[in-house]
C-alpha cells in the first residue's frame, strides 16, 4: 500500500489523528487485543501501524494550519484581523463561530482553494461545524431542536418501527461505546427521518450512516438534531433518491458505475463480466451505507468531507478509487468466490485515506457530471 | 483434491436463501460454512456469496450460496439470484408468525417467476427459542408437504439441524442437476485444487 511519502498531494495535505486503544488482553494471552480507532470503531487494520499513524497525524496538523489561515484570509477581507492561532477558539464559541463563518462569501462552495482544502481533509475538530455549513443546514440548527423532537414523538407505522428495531442491535454492535442509550439515539434519529421522509420510511442500510455521524458528533450536545439534518440534507438534496421504496435510483447508479468502470477500469470490468460478478454485488452496500460500513473510519470521514462538498458524483469516484487501489489483487482472483471475498475484505483495509482520495480524484481520468447524467438517463430508460 | 474425491463426482449446486429480514438467513449460512454464530450478525445489504464443498453419499457438491437481503425494499434485486438456482431455502423465524406468511409468498413467487427445477426447502429457524414459538411444527410441516418441499426446524445459534438441512438438499435435486457438464468440471477441479477452498462436511 502506498505510504505517506508517495504523492505530492499527500505531503501537502493532512489527515486527523488516529489513536490506538487496546483492550486489556491479560486474561487470555491467545486472544488478539481488540484495536479501536480514536472514534471507538474496531480497527484491526491499525495494528502495528504506529509509525504510519504518526506521519499521518503530522500531515494532518500541517493541513489544519492551512485551514486556520484560510479563515484568517476571509476574516481580513471583512476588516476583521485575527491570527491563525485564534481560529480554533473562535470556532469553538458559538457566537464567534457564526461571525467567522459569515466571513465566507456566498460563493465559497465554488472556490477552488476551498475545494482543495476539503479534498485534503476537514480537520476533525472542524467537521461538526463545517459539515452542517456545507450541507446548508445552519439555519435549521439555529432554530433549535423543537421540530426534531416533535418528529421523534410522532406516530410511526409499526412496520417501519419494527424494521428500525431489527437493525439497531445489528449496527456497529462492536463499537467501543455502544450502549442502550446510544442505540436509543440511533432509534430516535431514524424515527424522525422516517416520519419526515414518508416515501422512504426506513430503508435498511440507513442505520449505518446515522450511527456513524452520531459517533463522529459524540461530543456535540445537539448531535441528534444535527445528525437528523445532515442525513436529511443528503436524502433531500445531495443524493438521488437512494432510499425509496423499490431502490430504483440506487440500482440505476449501480448500473452507471458499471458503465463508468468500462470506461475507466476496462480490465476490471471485463474480469467481472467473465466471472459473472453483478455490479450490485460490488457496490450496493457501498452506496446504501455511503461507504461507512465498508471503509475504515478515517477513510469514510475523508469521503464524507467530499460527499458534503461535491455530492453524489463523488460516490462514483470513490467506488472506482477503491477498485483501483485493489485492482491487481482483484484481477488476480480466479473465481467469483475469491472476487467476492476481496470485494468484502479489501475495502475494510483501505485505511490510507490519502491514497484512496488521491487515486479517486487524480488517477481516474476526467469524470464529468454531464457524463454521469447522460448515463443515468440511459440507465433509467433501460430500467424495468 | 484427488485424495478427497474423484473430480468427476463434484457437482455445482446454486442455492439461494430467501425470507424476511432478521429471520437468520446470514446466520444459517455462516453457521454452515464457517461454523460460527454472532448474536449481532450485520444486516445484509444487497446480497452476499459464499461457497462450501460437501460430500453426500459419496458425491461431492460445491454449494454456491447466495444470501439475500430480507427487507421488502430489496425485493426487486432478488429475482436475479433465484432465477437459475438449484435450490431455494426459504427461512422463517418460529417466533414470528408473519415471517411464515412471507414463506408462502416466496413459494408463490418462485412458482410463477422462478425455474420449475428449483427445489424448495423451508427452514423454521431459531428453534432454540421454542418457548416463544408462534408457528406450530404441524402447520409448517403440513404446508411443506402440500407443496412438496423439505421442512426442517433449525437453529443457527445452537447449530441444531443446520448441517442436516444442507445435506438433505442433494437428495431432492432432479437428475438433470446432478449430471454435470464437462466444462463445469474444469472449473470445479481448479477451485478445489487450492488448499483453503476445500471444506469439511465429509464423513
Ligand atoms: N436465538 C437465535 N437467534 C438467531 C438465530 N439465527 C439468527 N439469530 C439472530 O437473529 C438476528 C438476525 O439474523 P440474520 O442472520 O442477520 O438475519 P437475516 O435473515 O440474514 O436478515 P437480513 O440480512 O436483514 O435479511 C441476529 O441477531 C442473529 O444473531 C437462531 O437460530 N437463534
Ligand atoms: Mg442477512
Amino acid at each position: 500500500m502506498n505510504m505517506a511519502d508517495a504523492s505530492e498531494a499527500n505531503t501537502e495535505e493532512g489527515i486527523p489523528p488516529i489513536r490506538i486503544q487496546e483492550d486489556d488482553a491479560s486474561e487470555n494471552e491467545s486472544v488478539a487485543p481488540v484495536v479501536y480507532d480514536e472514534y471507538g470503531f474496531v480497527a484491526p487494520y491499525l495494528f502495528g501501524k504506529e509509525f504510519w499513524l504518526h506521519r499521518y497525524r503530522e500531515r494532518q496538523d500541517a493541513h489544519a494550519l492551512k485551514w486556520d489561515k484560510y479563515f484568517v484570509h476571509w476574516a481580513a477581507k471583512t476588516g476583521w484581523h485575527i491570527s491563525p492561532k485564534e481560529v480554533p477558539a473562535l470556532l469553538d464559541d458559538p457566537e464567534t463561530r457564526k461571525k467567522l463563518l459569515a466571513c465566507f462569501p456566498a460563493s465559497i462552495r465554488g472556490h477552488k482553494r476551498y475545494k482543495r482544502l476539503i479534498r485534503g481533509g476537514i480537520p476533525a475538530q472542524y467537521r461538526p461545524i463545517l459539515w452542517p455549513h456545507l450541507a446548508m443546514v445552519d439555519d435549521r440548527l439555529d432554530e433549535g431542536d423543537k421540530y426534531y423532537v416533535k418528529l421523534t414523538q410522532s406516530e410511526l407505522d409499526p412496520e417501519v418501527a419494527s424494521a428500525i428495531e431489527l437493525d439497531l442491535a445489528r449496527t456497529f454492535s462492536n463499537h467501543r461505546d455502544v450502549s442502550p442509550e446510544s442505540r436509543s439515539e440511533v432509534r430516535r434519529v431514524l424515527h424522525a427521518l422516517a416520519v419526515r421522509h414518508q416515501f422512504m420510511g426506513y430503508c435498511q442500510g440507513l442505520s449505518y450512516p446515522t450511527a456513524f455521524i452520531l459517533v463522529i458528533l459524540a461530543s456535540e450536545e445537539d448531535r441528534e438534531n444535527k445528525t437528523f439534518w445532515l442525513i436529511s440534507a443528503l436524502i433531500d438534496r445531495m443524493l438521488p433518491n437512494y432510499y425509496s421504496s423499490d431502490l430504483k435510483h440506487v440500482r440505476i447508479d449501480v448500473a452507471v458505475l458499471g458503465q463508468l468502470c468500462e470506461i475507466h477500469l476496462p480490465k476490471l470490468a471485463r474480469h467481472f463480466k467473465k466471472h459473472e460478478v453483478e455490479w450490485s454485488l460490488v457496490c450496493m452496500e457501498w452506496f446504501m451505507c455511503l461507504f461507512v460500513k465498508s471503509l475504515p473510519t478515517e477513510s469514510s470521514l475523508r469521503v464524507w468531507d467530499l460527499l458534503f462538498s461535491e455530492h453524489s458524483k463523488i460516490i462514483f469516484r470513490i467506488a472506482m478509487g477503491i477498485l483501483k487501489v485493489h485492482h491487481d489483487d482483484i484481477l488476480g482472483a480466479g473465481d467469483l468466490e475469491e472476487i467476492c471475498a476481496l470485494l468484502h475484505g479489501r475495502p475494510r483495509q483501505t485505511f490510507d485515506a490519502d491514497e484512496l482520495i488521491n487515486v479517486a480524484l487524480h488517477q481516474m481520468g476526467r469524470l464529468k457530471t454531464a457524463t454521469i447524467q447522460r448515463l443515468r438517463v440511459r440507465e433509467t430508460a433501460l430500467y424495468n | 483434491m484427488s485424495q478427497l474425491h474423484d473430480v468427476s463426482s463434484i457437482h455445482d449446486c446454486k442455492i439461494v436463501l430467501l425470507g424476511d429480514s432478521g429471520v437468520g438467513k446470514s446466520s444459517l449460512v455462516l453457521r454452515f460454512v464457517n461454523n460460527t454464530f454472532s448474536p449481532w450478525q450485520e444486516s445484509t445489504i444487497g446480497a452476499s456469496f459464499l461457497t462450501k464443498t460437501i460430500v453426500v453419499d459419496d458425491m461431492a457438491y460445491k454449494y454456491q450460496i447466495w444470501d439475500t437481503a430480507g427487507q421488502e425494499k430489496y425485493h426487486t434485486l432478488i429475482p436475479m439470484y433465484y432465477r437459475d438456482a438449484s435450490a431455494a431455502i426459504i427461512v422463517y423465524d418460529i417466533t414470528k408468525p408473519e415471517t411464515f406468511d412471507a414463506v408462502k409468498a416466496w413459494v408463490k413467487e418462485l412458482r410463477t417467476m422462478g425455474s420449475p427445477d428449483t427445489v424448495v426447502a423451508i427452514a423454521g429457524n431459531k428453534c432454540d427459542l421454542a418457548e416463544n414459538r408462534a408457528v406450530a411444527v404441524e402447520s409448517a410441516q403440513a404446508y411443506a408437504d402440500e407443496i412438496g418441499a423439505l421442512f426442517i426446524e433449525t437453529s443457527a445459534k445452537t447449530a441444531e439441524n443446520v448441517p442436516e438441512m444442507f445435506r438433505r438438499i442433494p437428495a431432492m435435486l432432479p437428475a438433470s442437476v446432478t449430471s454435470t457438464k464437462a466444462d463445469d468440471l474444469v472449473l470445479v477441479a481448479a477451485a478445489t485444487d487450492k488448499p483453503n477452498s476445500e471444506s469439511g462436511g465429509c464423513c
